[in-house]
């Protein structure tokens, strides 16, 4: 049976909106895309979805000892430490992110296990970061997460082979991937 | 220097372009605004890096 | 790489279906259900290569895509609105226009320089001086109370000023986008993380700015012609413009406005977040007016956050599934193709983010500014350094604006929503002089006048105004002829949609082609390798410009 289509009018000034600001009611901005709902519970999960997301972005680096990566304007204005970084670490600011939200790959993939918390790229973040302290906590955060088989051990390997572990990390990812192949080296 | 020029005749460029585009089409008022896009361009180029 | 080119397609099929209404749901939903579709078959494939662990890991790299900036940004910006409303603040900012009509710049002077004050201020996120001022511009309509403009005017300043707003981060020297170029450009030029990218972006934001509210007066407002429902003076309203009395408390709160603004661009008491300077003015405002906490929280309007956080998880769970791997290695393929070439593919690079429009620059700007490094001499060496600096100019300003026409829970949304327009409506404008005007300009700005005062030492370069002038007419007067041929025949229907694409493609070979000469010289062949790679992108760019903004029947 065909389904009657309703006439669609847009409401791009709905009264029954409470007013915030001149000329901006509430939902002002998206009221043409309200009446577009499938279905209203579709649109309640999805809003869900999006403000648990945010408040987890938030949370987690205050309960995970980085509540200063929240003020990162991730404007990667720490990219120009170049080769003033002994450990040649390229993408300051992916640490910073990684550091953050604990996408330990990310943070090893990115050179974060190399740094040796020097400081040298401080004088380049446009907020002040304390940098070498993310940094340290990052690194923390990783060999905990390695050794509690949070991180493929497939991609642990690949960036032990690469490099990407610095000296003082090295001794303890390899006795870690001994004891998960049995033994053998 | 020629920074500085650069951003004076583009500001008077662009503040004519906006005046005659919000109907403000008479002569007096398209100067104002190439008055206006002036003091925008130096403005500008006295906060940048020349 | 199978998986990102997936993802890539699943994100690119929606965002262009749910911007011609095909998919008919709010963008938010749209964004959460790619979110989750991308997620599950990054888990899938993930989960059979690498093991469950790695399954795990993809929330958090989904979360990694969540810039918290531009949402702490834009909530420090409504609370600003919110305590300037309440203290009398717009009541003196009005005044103050008022009087300065009489001044000699009059009052076509004065909205050019209020129009271009986000671009002047240039704050870390554009988003912070739109959600504080665009109440304010509403408020010299007539709805809005002060009777000094007509619909039409308005519509161009909102337009004019959301867009010079929505590139305003570009040039930041306090975190704009440009820094992530900068850093990298300081490789070889040893200052320019003091701003090498920043003069060539602001050139051309101002000239952009205008171009934009020309293409709006003669193009949009003709292409969408009911789709704006502000209204002028009703018959029998009086004509007079009404001047309103402004407290004491509100010319207090203008001038704590005012130097919170100084404290924040030149930081004399250190570098602290934009934010929070913002907010602490916003404290003192609601405490002078002896407003309550209830006005600070009027200006907070959560569904522009909603739909740009939705915009970033999405992104997220992209980058999570190597979606952006995928597209940095088909533009580094394009280079193969023998009509395109390096030209012709840095011709679609540089469009790159007008042509797929995030909600914030950042997102693609982290991701692709490392692959375009890669192009010069530090890799792959299609570049020399000068010319990778040009080619960065040029990327930076279309990132920077890319956040303007994005449908994506973009800041031009929120310009739509002041001037009561359906979504799209900016989308035509936004795209054509970025695409046509700005990213060209960008380049011969940085050719031919900012490379001299960055030039590493040991390189002899020699500014030459005169092709600077040159150039800088030529492409104003092509983009000033397009429009006006545009407009000539742009109303609503099929033919005039098809004259307005004709227009975006012959300008987008010209930007190619301008951006190749810029880039390689004069030589014929990237010439034409980079008109050709601009009428790609170009062709992509306008048939993304709605036909119509008629609404579709709703789907229940």
């Amino acid at each position: 049976m065909a389904r009657e289509k309703r006439k669609y009018t847009p409401k791009r000034e709905d009264g029954t909106q409470p007013i915030g600001l001149p000329g901006i009611r509430r939902l002002q901005f998206f009221t043409n895309l309200r009446d577009r709902a499938l279905t209203k519970n579709l649109n309640r999960l999805a809003m869900l979805g999006i403000g648990a997301s945010l408040a987890l972005d938030v949370a987690k680096p205050v309960a995970t000892g980085v509540p200063q990566t929240i003020f990162c304007y991730e404007c990667r204005a720490c990219y120009a430490t170049q080769d003033k970084c002994p450990a040649a670490i390229a993408y300051q600011a992916e640490l910073i992110v990684a550091a953050r939200v604990g996408d330990h790959w990310r943070f090893i993939k990115n050179g974060g296990m190399k740094c040796l918390r020097c400081g040298g790229c401080v004088s380049f973040c446009v907020v002040n970061l304390d940098l070498p302290r993310i940094f340290s906590r990052g690194q923390q955060r990783v060999m905990e997460a390695m050794e509690q088989g949070r991180i493929p051990r497939r991609r642990i390997r690949r960036a032990l082979e690469e490099g990407l572990f610095g000296r003082e990390f090295i001794d303890r990812v390899v006795a870690w991937l001994d004891k998960q192949n049995g033994g053998r080296a | 220097m020629l920074g500085m020029l650069t951003f004076a005749v583009g500001g008077v460029l662009s503040g004519v372009m906006i005046a005659w585009s919000m109907d403000f089409k008479t002569a007096r008022e398209l100067i104002q605004g190439g008055l206006g896009g002036l003091t925008v361009g130096v403005l500008m180029a006295l906060l940048l890096p020349m | 790489m199978i998986l990102g080119y997936v993802t890539l397609t699943i994100f690119l099929a929606a965002m262009v279906l749910t911007l011609l209404r095909k998919i008919n749901l709010p963008v938010q939903t749209v964004l959460v259900l790619v979110t989750l579709v991308c997620l599950a078959i990054g888990a899938i494939v993930k989960g059979f290569t690498e093991g469950a662990a790695a399954i795990l890991t993809l929330p958090n790299e989904m979360m990694g895509g969540i810039i918290l900036h531009p949402v702490t940004a834009l909530l420090a910006g409504l609370f600003l609105a919110g305590a300037l409303n309440a203290s009398g603040g717009f009541e003196a900012f009005k005044v103050l226009i008022a009087k300065l009509q009489k001044s000699p710049l009059g009052l076509a002077g004065t909205f050019v320089v209020l129009i271009n004050f986000p671009m002047i201020t240039s704050l870390p996120c554009g988003r912070i001086m739109a959600a504080a001022l665009l109440p304010l511009l509403f408020a010299f309509g007539s709805e809005g109370g002060m009777n000094l403009l007509t619909k039409s005017q308005l519509i161009v300043l909102i337009g004019a000023f959301a867009r010079n707003a929505f590139g305003s981060c570009g040039p930041s020297p306090i975190g704009g986008v440009g820094q992530i170029g900068e850093g990298f450009l300081g490789s070889h030029f040893p200052t320019a993380a003091d701003g090498i990218l920043r003069a060539p972006q602001a050139f051309s934001l101002m000239i952009g700015t205008a171009l934009t509210a020309l293409f709006l007066k003669m193009i949009s407002r003709r292409l969408y012609p009911d789709s704006c429902s502000l209204r002028d003076k009703r018959e029998g309203e009086v004509d007079a413009i009404v001047v309103p009395q402004a407290p004491l408390a509100g010319y207090a709160s203008l001038v704590i406005f005012v130097a919170a603004l100084i404290v924040a661009i030149f930081q004399p008491f250190g570098k602290v977040p934009v934010q929070t300077v913002l907010v602490i003015a916003a404290i003192a405002i609601i405490l002078i007016g002896r407003a309550g906490i209830e006005a600070l929280m009027a200006g907070i309007i959560l569904l522009p956050v909603s739909a740009m956080v939705a915009g970033f998880m999405a992104a997220g769970a992209l980058a999570a599934t190597n979606g952006f791997d995928a597209l940095g290695q088909v533009l580094g393929l394009l280079a193969k193709v023998p009509v395109l070439g390096v030209a012709g593919m840095l011709a679609i690079f540089v469009q790159i983010q007008t042509m797929i429009p995030l909600s914030c620059s950042r997102i693609l700007t982290a991701a692709l500014v490392p692959v375009l490094f890669l192009f010069g001499p530090a890799a792959y060496g299609f570049l020399t350094w000068e010319q990778l600096a040009v080619v960065m100019a040029a990327y930076i300003i279309n990132a920077t604006t890319s956040c303007g026409p994005s449908p994506l829970g973009g800041g031009g949304m929120m310009g739509e929503g002041q001037m009561r327009v359906e979504s799209g409506y900016i989308k035509g404008a936004y795209t054509f002089t970025v695409m046509a005007a700005m990213t060209p300009l960008a380049a011969v700005y940085m050719k031919f006048l900012n490379l001299v005062n960055f030039a590493a030492p040991g390189e002899a370069l020699t500014a030459n105004i005169g092709a600077l002038g040159g150039f800088v007419v030529l492409i104003v007067a092509i983009n000033l002829l397009a429009i006006r041929l545009m407009a000539r025949l742009a109303a609503p229907g099929d033919k005039p949609y098809f004259t307005q694409v004709g227009g975006f493609l012959a300008t987008g070979m010209f930007a190619g082609m301008v951006l190749a000469l810029s880039t390689f010289g004069l030589h014929v062949i990237p010439a034409l390798q980079g008109a050709f790679g601009g009428l790609l992108a170009a062709l992509w760019i306008a048939f993304m410009v709605p036909k119509k903004l008629e609404p579709e029947p709703a789907p229940f």
